[in-house]
């Protein structure tokens, strides 16, 4: 199979984004999916739950990072293949004796620094927005198309907002979803995402411009507000043009999910680090990607 | 938390380009390095995975337990029972590996023929059992709930005999948990504690060969089995019965009846309770 | 490979091999009708849902579960599926019991509720559902227009 990219990407921050990232990736591993998770926040957070604070050090200075791969393809001379920035075997948690098969591509906090310093470069060498988008969208699905083959499905952490490489991420995609609180804000951030997809000929890009983003509600509690926001959210399907298609699957805000990011130093079975109230629903989800991607059973 | 490895190591295990093909020496190696060197003893699960993880790569379950076979015969490193089993850093006294041979540095698992044989053999004889009495020794040491916690002793030993004199019969349970040299901690005398929770009489029994480096331990422990009525065997050579000292007896719990019944019925064979019924319903002699 | 234990999975089997799991019977039994009179008591379960779990475990077996029952689990299970019942109120626990197994079985109805002269609001159109909708994001999404 060849692996099918999923951009995970929000306009607003603090949404749920790395536990959506970490615990879909240990999710798909867990089903037997061979997964790589490629790290394009600076915040690093989903990096550092995947591969732990040692070894991240380590590929940080190794420069085996998105921003080492990116510096040497785009303004080195040295063209380094992705395959040699992706560390195997990265995870700490086990399932059936056996441990998750969960390659990372990870970011590091320089990949702020870095982007700016990408587009200054290359706006000096009289490249336009457009221009730079394209050479990174062209470089980035090179290096995917060689990466297909080794995995069942590529996840991509993009930064809060839409930056370059959100940007780059969202036309690759096979499939984006949008982790969105169900509150006023949260959804407010979703509403201008969707509308900068509409925008910037974004639009022109996207991989597969017929399928809708999904979204996926995360960290849900049994409170009014977000009662009606989720029943808002769905009622989109009833629009005459949806903006995006919503998960049947809902994510709640649990002790387990923040204690589960937490064990970053620990080597837990999957079973015990998410509990038992959301490894169902993570199961549930799993599903609803396979169906969404017409993807076989592991 | 530890962390998982040095950033040297790592380093240096970590060809971007070339994946190593992993041998059962390299893997030998890094296992060592991998454990803390404190001793502290770690799931072959975690270890498998952390492994994985240095490489980079799947270490598979038969590469992995070639390794560690490998070093637990050259006495590098030891093992325990449960949860899947552990290994841990054997050391000597001033922090090196231990040099020992395997006959000094015996595991659990290789002790457990010695000290059956020895239960089987100078134990009972020492017991007295009349012969309208019967006594039987099993290893229980993998019967019983997987996850129960220190409800697992390596061995049973169970008398049961018809007074002479008086109406009525005698059962009594001994327990028995078997620690390799570097074994016996407190956390080995509260474990055959626990186990008489079962059983009447509980027994710590401790390979301790005359040089080792853990003798140092052996006032302590003999104060703490001493101190909860538990009883301490010292292997000194398992190769024969004259190597056993009981430097300890255990003294009688007053276990409920119920418990030590409940016990016997999960972890005996039908054919092995009946022969315990019949030697406490046997008319006398 | 699956991730997540299935529960029902687990129970069909049980019920499959009823033999081996013979030590914890008591327990099966206890459970089986925890987790049934739970499954009445909830909210979202209707009239046809109960009518469909007592064609699920037949005439017997949810007789028998319908007889375990508290008095006030009954009320609050009777009071849920006919709450206009103009005897609700009055009857006894007995009566309550019977009425259940009556609703249960198909054999009564529940009662309508009492009609409400409603004025005008028929006239009104079916409303559109409630959406996400702002006019900052409106105007953002005019300008991004305007640009191209």
């Amino acid at each position: 199979m060849s692996a099918k990219v999923i951009a995970i990407a929000n306009m607003k921050g603090g949404v749920g984004k790395t536990t959506t990232v970490v615990s879909m990736a240990e999710a798909l591993a867990a089903n037997g999916y061979r997964v790589l998770v490629i790290d394009l926040d600076p915040q690093a957070n989903a990096s550092l739950c995947l591969a732990g604070d040692s070894l991240l050090a380590t590929l940080i200075a190794r420069k085996a990072t998105i921003e080492g791969f990116l510096e040497n393809q785009l303004l080195g001379n040295k063209k380094t293949a992705f395959t040699e920035c992706i560390r195997n075997n990265v995870s700490n948690v086990s399932h059936l004796n056996q441990q998750l098969a969960i390659s990372l591509l990870p970011s590091s906090p320089n990949l702020r620094h870095f982007e700016q310093k990408i587009i200054h470069d290359l706006t000096q060498r009289k490249m336009s927005w457009s221009e730079i988008i394209k050479g990174l969208s062209g470089v980035m699905g090179i290096q995917l198309t060689k990466s297909r083959k080794a995995f069942d499905f590529i996840l991509i952490d993009c930064a809060p907002g839409i930056s370059i490489l959100t940007e780059v991420s969202i036309r690759l995609a096979d499939l984006i979803i949008i982790p969105t609180i169900a509150d006023f804000l949260s959804t407010f951030g979703l509403q201008t995402f969707c509308a900068a997809m509409a925008d910037r000929s974004l639009a022109e890009g996207v991989k597969r411009a017929s399928r809708r983003p999904y979204v996926l509600i995360t960290r849900r509690r049994q409170v009014k507000i977000h009662e009606q926001t989720a029943e808002k959210l769905r009622n989109e399907a009833s629009a005459a043009k949806p903006a995006f298609d919503v998960f049947r699957t809902e994510i709640p805000e649990t002790v387990a999910v923040a204690n589960a990011l937490s064990q970053v130093n620990q080597f837990p079975i999957f079973s015990q680090k998410w509990g038992p109230v959301v490894v169902p629903l993570l199961s549930d989800l799993v599903r609803e990607i396979g169906e969404t991607l017409n993807v076989d059973r592991a | 938390m530890r962390p998982l490895a040095s950033r040297a190591m790592v380093e240096a295990a970590w060809g971007p380009r070339s994946i190593p093909a992993l041998s059962t020496r390299i893997v030998a190696e890094r296992l060592k390095t991998l454990l803390p060197p404190d001793g502290t003893p770690v799931l072959n699960r975690v270890l498998r995975l952390m492994l994985s993880r240095d490489f980079g790569q799947t270490v598979s379950d038969e590469l992995y337990e070639q390794a560690r076979d490998q070093l637990f015969d050259a006495g590098q490193i030891g093992r325990l029972r449960g949860q899947g089993g552990q290994v841990f850093l054997a050391k000597s006294e001033n922090g090196r590996t231990s040099e020992a041979g395997p006959s000094d540095a015996l595991s659990e698992i290789k002790l457990m023929p010695h000290l059956e044989r020895f239960l089987t053999g100078s134990f009972r004889k020492e017991l007295d059992i009349p012969p309208h009495g019967e006594c039987l020794v099993k290893d229980t040491s993998r019967l019983g709930p997987p996850l129960g916690r220190w409800a697992r002793p390596d061995f049973i030993l169970i008398t049961a005999m018809r007074f002479r004199v008086m109406p009525g019969a005698q059962l009594d349970v001994y327990s028995f948990e078997l620690k390799a040299e570097f074994g016996a901690t407190d956390l080995a005398v509260y474990e055959a504690l626990a186990q008489t929770r079962f059983t009447h009489f509980g027994y710590l029994v401790w390979n301790l060969p005359k040089a080792s480096s853990a003798l140092a331990r052996l006032p302590e422990i003999t104060a703490q089995c001493g101190q909860h009525g538990i009883g301490l065997i010292r292997i000194h050579k398992p190769g024969n019965d004259d190597g056993f000292e009981t430097i300890l007896d255990p003294v009688r719990k007053t276990t409920p009846p119920a418990a030590v019944d409940g016990f016997l019925e999960q972890r005996l064979e039908e054919e092995e309770l009946n022969r315990l019924r019949k030697a406490l319903e046997a008319t006398q002699p | 490979m699956s991730i997540a234990l299935d529960g029902f999975e687990v129970f069909r089997q049980l019920g499959k091999h009823a033999d081996v799991f013979g030590p914890i019977r008591a327990d099966v039994d206890k459970q089986a009708r925890a987790l049934v009179v739970k499954c009445l008591k909830t909210k979202s379960v209707g009239l046809d849902k109960v009518r469909g779990i007592r064609t699920a475990l037949g005439e017997d077996q949810f007789g028998l579960l319908l007889d375990g029952l508290k008095d006030a689990e009954v009320k609050s299970v009777v009071t849920r599926l006919d709450k206009h019942h103009p005897d609700l109120k009055a009857g006894t626990t007995a009566w309550r019991r019977e009425h259940l197994g009556a609703l249960a079985d198909g054999s009564s109805a529940p009662h309508a509720p009492p009609v409400k002269v409603k004025k005008a609001a028929a006239k009104k159109a079916k409303a559109e559902p409630a959406r996400l909708q702002s006019e900052v994001v409106d105007i953002y999404r005019e300008g991004g227009k305007k640009d191209r």
